[in-house]
């Protein structure tokens, strides 16, 4: 183990937070930094990542924090697949010499600025979408989620299952944006945003920052939070992956993803097996991109997971609690960086009413459809 | 079904996608075919991923295909002139590429079902179009 976590910050999840996106950026950043008990002039590196231009550069955080002597500044352009890919480059700097404290944060006006949901992306493919309308990213995933119940013989039921498993950890999330309760006749009474999703299979947009701090596992052992230890990461854009994030005409199979293509190499490099997981946080921009990691990761059999969710495996004291913040369906669509801060919370054991008892290995993973990435997290 | 769009939708048209859309608005559904290994592609790509080739013929495609996957949209989801309720299809063609296309369908289109391209289906030509066969309905 070379990496470790130290610190995590945000700002507050908001509706409307009337404010820029620098200033929640900055909040995060700077409240990282305090919780892994370091100062702005010790961080010399900064990593964050973008969608339609809807965040601010690395080194305008630099800038604000007082940052000094900034090394290592990167500015990806890519959505939910990001976050645990950036924990590994951020590894990557950190084992190459090139800085020794690296922020990785996320931050967005996500709801009352340019919401992802409803904004076309761009790029090569783009053009055979805008021909049909097919300009949502809700459409995307939904049309993978159809073919993905179809073939594995699972239902709305089973999405239901994760809405309501998840709804049930945000209940004791402060931070979550959707703590109301919800009920099965709450799901079947509403009505379709995108067949088969109904809202609450949808993540819930929000403005908002959250960032987290690596360093090397050396270093990390003078600071006073547990040390997460980054066992290894993994990212793979399958078989033809498509021309842009929107893309999938190339792609053959909308019934496995990403997790699917990277789990080997995943286990592998941390010397661990699915059976050894204590909990999970798997990107869950919608319902079905949680049961598709639960299957791709080798968690459940194929057309297993609505099952396993729907019998309490992903609540406390099941087989494999998973999304333990809610998820993006309920804490926020932070994009996938607060479903990497709940793993660190969790594994430092500060996450209060939901703290889970066994805590010591999780994988997350980060982006939905072709591409995306994933880590293991370990205690130290 | 028909998509409720009052106004053109806007396509970006670049040099690798140009023929595909001026053929729909001949009424023609066309991809690009690699001439060396015959690989055909939607959307069309500046270089063969099979052979690398970037020799090429326009190939027409039989426009019958079946329903990969669908999804409805149920409202408005963006600013564009896009407002549901319509259907959106992932058709696969006979000749292997899969298509997005608006589906024309009595009822809930479903996975599985023989679909046919509707030259000229809409006011818009790029707009493209599938109508979903009838149960048990032989093309």
């Amino acid at each position: 183990v070379t990496a470790a976590i130290v610190g995590v910050g945000y700002s507050p999840f908001m509706r409307a937070s009337g404010r820029s996106v620098l200033s929640q950026a900055v909040e995060a950043c700077g409240a990282a930094i305090a919780d892994a008990g370091l100062t702005a002039d010790q961080v010399d590196g900064i990593a964050s990542f973008s969608v339609l231009n809807d965040s601010v550069p690395a080194v305008s955080v630099g800038t604000v924090l007082g940052v000094r002597n900034l090394s290592y500044a990167l500015d990806l352009q890519m959505g939910g697949q990001a976050p645990c890919y950036l924990i590994g480059l951020a590894a990557s700097a950190i084992t190459s010499g090139m800085a020794n404290y690296v922020l990785v944060y996320r931050a967005l006006n996500g709801r009352s600025g340019a919401r992802v949901g409803g904004m076309p992306f761009p790029g090569p493919g783009a053009a055979y979408r805008e021909a049909v309308g097919y300009t949502s990213y809700a459409m995307y995933v939904a049309m993978w989620a159809q073919r993905f119940l179809y073939e594995t013989g699972q239902s709305a039921e089973d999405l239901l299952a994760v809405a309501l498993a998840q709804r049930a950890y945000a209940q004791k999330n402060e931070r979550a944006i959707q703590r109301r309760s919800l009920t099965p006749d709450d799901y079947w009474d509403s009505s379709y945003v995108v067949e088969p999703f109904r809202p609450a299979d949808c993540t819930s947009e929000i403005d908002g920052a959250c960032a987290v701090l690596v360093t090397t596992a050396e270093r990390a052992r003078d600071l006073p939070n547990p040390p997460v230890a980054v066992r290894s990461v993994a990212y793979r854009a399958g078989h033809r992956a498509g021309l842009d994030i929107a893309d999938h005409l190339e792609w053959r199979d909308y019934t496995r993803n990403y997790t699917s293509w990277l789990r080997d190499d995943l286990y592998a490099r941390a010397r661990i097996s699915a059976d050894e997981l204590q909990f999970a946080e798997i990107y869950d921009c919608f319902t079905s991109t949680a049961l598709m990691g639960l299957e791709g990761l080798g968690i459940t059999g194929r057309g297993e997971s609505g099952a396993f969710v729907a019998d309490g495996q992903t609540a406390p004291g099941g087989r494999l609690p998973t999304n333990t913040n809610g998820g993006l369906l309920s804490e926020g669509y932070l994009h996938g960086m607060n479903t990497v801060a709940e793993a660190v919370l969790q594994i430092q054991g500060r996450c209060g009413v939901r703290q889970l008892d066994r805590n010591e290995v999780c994988v997350v993973t980060s982006g939905a459809l072709m591409d995306g990435s994933a880590m293991i997290l370990t205690a130290t | 079904m028909r998509a409720m769009s009052d106004e053109k939708a806007a396509v970006s048209i670049d040099p690798d996608n140009a023929g595909y859309f001026a053929g729909l608005t001949r009424g023609s559904l066309l991809a690009r075919m690699c001439v060396t290994c015959g690989h055909c592609m939607i959307p069309w790509l500046p270089q063969c991923p099979l052979c690398g080739s970037r020799e090429f013929e326009e190939k027409q495609m039989s426009g019958v295909g079946t329903l990969y996957s669908w999804v409805r949209v149920a409202r408005q989801l963006n600013s564009g002139p896009w407002n549901g309720p319509f259907s959106i299809g992932t058709v696969e063609l006979a000749e292997g590429p899969r298509v997005l296309a608006i589906l024309e369908c009595e009822g809930k289109p479903s996975i599985g079902r023989r679909v046919r391209f509707v030259p000229g289906g809409a006011q818009d030509a790029a707009e493209l179009h599938f109508v979903v066969e009838p149960d048990g309905a032989v093309q």
